[in-house]
């Protein structure tokens, strides 16, 4: 499998009343042609700042220090608002975490979903509501003629966020990012609107990029897995690999909080502490301070990724002494 | 909708009447006598006496309410008494000229106001935003009057690009509406603004630039739209306010409009004619404010009408 978009070393800053402090730190990863990547941690660890850089949508105080982001061989960090608006909702879409505000009260679910396609490809009025109405039909809502005439307020969180993967669908995009596309509906929506990104990404031979913090979407969604703690990489490998062999503290914390039905019932495991806020970074492991197996070195030394096996790597100073288990 | 409307003019029949009777009782219950006021203070006692039997001024103040009313559903607005015309004639020579400033002056607050309430909100708290919002601020700040003189001094008098007063042809408004617009605009521009930042931060905003929209198209097809319901309820109240005269610009430029008919009569205590007046601009509010409920409707689809 080809690479499709290739994230490294970026750092993005945001400006605050101390100065510029990164939200995220020397971010590398690579997404194949045809695959789904999940990017996955608790808030604030800079999930969606990764997926902001990517499409270059960062508010104004903020902006990419460092890094190549590389599309398809081609550099998209410097590049001209112009010509990245040409790569935006045509070579990259990206649907968000709350479909109920995500849509524009005042234009009909047509005009919002023609929209890409008038912007990128040229299509006219007619043009674009009739495909409109196809791509309705593509992400199963139902009445789709009518629906294309009605506003988002009519329509229920889980069909707005269906509305929102037409729009994204609209340019056939090679690369989908979805930040917490599912965690604003409930249970059943969910599963729905999982199984419809997995069928359009079948149909449309696309790449998606899944930014969540529910393992259990990962485990049913995602080829690989990149878990961020505090701005970076902590993690990487193979779906497989993160569930059977979590390396990484962080990662067995996130793995054992999640609710099991079979087993034995017991309380529910949390990590201890919170994430460091941006100003307090520690000099060492930024997860040192809630880690059951932290060391003297973990506190000032900081570890590179270290590898696993294979595709496995994980920012851990047990990785450097093989073979210790966690 | 419909029905909406017509419950709405039912509902503004009756502030129309409660006005009225407001205006009725204020402007007999001053203490000076009508009739007093148009003999003059010389006059004798007896000539007093009849020029308010004239008047009718010596029925009592209900009786007096029902006589106009009736003359009122028949379209007279009852007789100057200084002016010695039909008040339906008085207003009815201005009405065009008032209008014609009104809607001149208003489309000159819009049109400083809305641009540089777009700019500020996206240069916020930047140099362009301190610059269009201290310019805004000089404007509001400025006594009406005084812009009013400057421009007739500058644009009028040592340009002699434009009229220095007067009423004629729409020459003659554009001085008095760009007073009015750079005084106004201020408003406008703060309102847009804060409006204008708030949807700018919104996700749907964040939606349409990751669909590739270009800044004018987000701007203009996506933000401008909902964030202009404030300046529009602030519009409305405003256009009405102009339809019932712009008392201080009329008099600078001397401007012959409602505003002037309206100073002259409570002046003179030319009692039917500041009713006819008031009742005018009433009517203007209320039929703005109407207008104003159903736009927002059309503007955004969320708002219903039951």
């Amino acid at each position: 499998m080809s690479t499709l978009l290739e994230v490294s070393g970026v750092t993005t800053s945001f400006k605050t009343a101390n100065g510029f402090l990164p939200a995220i730190e020397d971010v590398s990863f690579t997404i194949k042609k045809g695959e789904t990547l999940g990017i996955v941690g608790e808030s604030g660890c800079g999930k969606s700042v990764t997926s902001l850089s990517i499409m270059q949508l960062l508010t104004a105080n903020g902006k990419i220090e460092r890094g190549s982001i590389r599309f398809n061989g081609r550099e998209l960090v410097g590049l001209k608002d112009n010509e990245m608006r040409k790569v935006r909702g045509n070579d990259i879409a990206m649907i968000f975490q709350e479909p109920m505000t995500s849509l524009n009260p005042v234009h009909k679910i047509g005009r919002q979903i023609g929209e890409s396609l008038r912007i990128h490809k040229g299509y006219g009025k007619a043009q674009a509501r009739a495909k409109a109405i196809e791509l309705l039909k593509l992400v199963g809502i139902p009445r789709a003629e009518e629906i294309v005439d009605e506003y988002p307020h009519r329509l229920s969180g889980g069909m707005r966020q269906r509305v929102m993967i037409a729009i994204a669908m609209a340019c056939n995009p090679q690369l989908l990012i979805a930040d917490e596309p599912t965690t604003a509906l409930d249970v059943t929506i969910q599963a729905q609107i999982l199984d419809l990104m997995r069928k359009l990404k079948a149909e449309l031979d696309m790449s998606i990029m899944l930014i969540t913090h529910d393992l259990g979407v990962v485990a049913e969604m995602c080829d690989r897995v990149v878990v961020m703690y505090a701005g970076k990489v902590v993690e990487q490998g193979n779906v497989k690999d993160i569930f059977r062999n979590p390396s990484h503290p962080y990662t067995v914390g996130l793995l054992s909080s999640i609710p099991r039905l079979e087993g034995r019932q017991e309380r529910l495991s949390s990590i201890p502490g919170n994430v460091p806020s941006l100003e307090l970074m520690p000099a060492g492991c930024r997860f040192a301070s809630r880690c059951p197996h932290a060391t003297q070195r973990c506190v000032t030394e900081e570890p590179s990724l270290l590898p696993v096996s294979g595709e496995h790597d994980a920012r851990c100073w047990l990785m450097d002494e093989k073979g210790v288990a966690v | 909708m419909i029905a909406y409307i017509i419950r709405r003019i039912g509902g503004s029949i009756i502030v129309l009447i409660g006005i009225s009777i407001i205006t009725f009782a204020l402007a007999y219950l001053v203490p000076a006598n009508p009739a007093r006021a148009i003999v003059g203070p010389h006059a004798s006692e007896a000539l007093v006496l009849k020029v308010e039997q004239q008047l009718g001024l010596n029925e009592p103040l209900p009786v007096r309410y029902i006589h106009y009313m009736e003359n009122l559903v028949h379209g007279n607005l009852g007789t100057s008494y200084v002016l010695d015309q039909p008040v339906t004639t008085l207003i009815g020579q201005r009405v065009g000229a008032t209008a014609q400033l009104a809607v001149t002056a208003w489309i000159a607050e819009l049109l400083i106001g809305i641009p540089i309430g777009i700019i500020s909100a996206l240069y916020d708290r930047k140099a362009l935003d301190h610059v269009v919002s201290i310019l805004a601020l000089v404007g509001i700040s400025l006594p009406v009057f005084f812009v009013g003189l400057e421009l007739m001094y500058w644009v009028g008098f040592k340009l002699d690009w434009l009229p220095v007063g007067g009423t004629g042809g729409f020459n003659f408004v554009i001085l008095p509406a760009l007073t009015y617009g750079i005084t106004g605009a201020a408003y406008y521009a703060r309102l847009l603004k804060s409006s204008m930042i708030d949807v700018m931060n919104s996700d749907y905003i964040r939606t349409a630039r990751a669909k590739g929209a270009s800044p004018n198209r987000v701007i203009f097809r996506h933000a401008l739209r909902n964030a202009i319901i404030p300046v529009l309820t602030y519009g409305g109240i405003d256009i009405a306010s102009l339809f019932g005269g712009v008392v201080v610009i009329e008099d600078v430029f001397g401007y012959s409009g409602i505003g002037q008919l309206t100073v002259q009569a409570i002046n003179n205590l030319d009692v039917p004619v500041i009713m006819g007046t008031v009742l005018f601009a009433a009517l203007f509010v209320v039929l703005f404010n109407l207008l104003v409920d159903v736009l927002y409707g059309i503007i955004d689809p969320r708002i219903t009408y039951s």
